[in-house]
């Protein structure tokens, strides 16, 4: 459980606040959402990237693993974020 | 020092001495020269995995940016920083992924260019300034008030940073 824990936390770290200069939130409480979105995103989704390019369990890797998840779901959830409120002043 | 980097410290320089009428503009050029000497330095000692330097280095400016800047202007510079945060993560890809297509000179080329276009937006701000501030009297002295700061000729942001946002 406890086997690069904080490689991967790392990884996560980086990812989000890589993801920060790309799509930055709107508010304080929109960054607490998606940080706190990308921290279990990250930890959820980055055994399967690092599974999926099947990488050996290095520190280097696992950080790239938890960056790659993190930046992604930061990403996915401000698209999904700006497509729900594109969809939402359509209907209005 | 190559002679790319010393016409580089030069061009700042001189964008430095333009733009003294300019809040935060040395501001923005100490803190894009620290990042470019900071990502030269890395690759230089021979470090792994070197455009993860220029990544960071250059996400910390951008961050920087978006936090401090109130002016149109300066949100140019962000996203020409942005930009440049976008080609380290290309090249970074392209090195673990791919490396026979990552191409170092071209990664460098860009990243000069994309310096370059910042001390270009920040002359170019602080010449426009002067002009509209001497309202086109060719014989009034350009070193009056060269320290005046003519912020109502400037755009200002339209949008609070997301951090002063509640």
């Amino acid at each position: 459980m406890t086997e690069g824990l904080i490689a991967r936390l790392l990884g996560i770290l980086a990812g989000s606040f890589l993801a920060l200069t790309f799509l930055p939130p709107r508010s304080v409480s929109g960054f607490m959402r998606r940080g706190l979105s990308a921290l279990v995103f990250g930890w959820v989704f980055s055994p399967v990237i690092h599974d999926y390019f099947q990488w050996p369990a290095t520190d280097e890797r696992l950080i790239a693993s938890g960056a790659i998840a993190a930046f992604c779901s930061w990403w996915l959830m401000g698209a999904g974020k700006k497509l729900a409120e594109k969809i939402g002043n359509k209907e209005v | 020092m190559s002679e790319y980097q010393a016409a580089l410290a030069i061009g700042a320089l001189v964008t430095a001495l333009i733009s003294m009428n300019l809040p935060r503009a040395r501001l923005w050029i100490v803190m894009g020269a620290l990042s470019f000497v900071g990502g030269t330095a890395y690759f230089r000692l021979g470090m792994p995995h070197y455009p993860i330097a220029n990544l960071a280095l250059d996400a910390i400016v951008c961050l920087t940016l978006n936090a401090k800047a109130r002016e149109v202007w300066e949100l140019w510079l962000y996203r020409i920083f942005q930009f440049s945060v976008f080609v380290s993560l290309v090249f970074l890809c392209l090195k673990t992924f791919a490396p026979v297509i990552a191409v170092h000179w071209l990664y460098v080329l860009v990243l000069e260019g994309s310096n370059w276009a910042a001390l270009f937006v920040i002359a170019s701000t602080a010449a426009q300034d002067r002009v509209r501030a001497d309202g086109g009297d060719i014989d009034r002295s350009r070193f009056n008030h060269l320290h005046r700061s003519q912020s109502h000729l400037r755009k200002a942001r339209a949008e609070d940073p997301w951090h002063k946002i509640r």
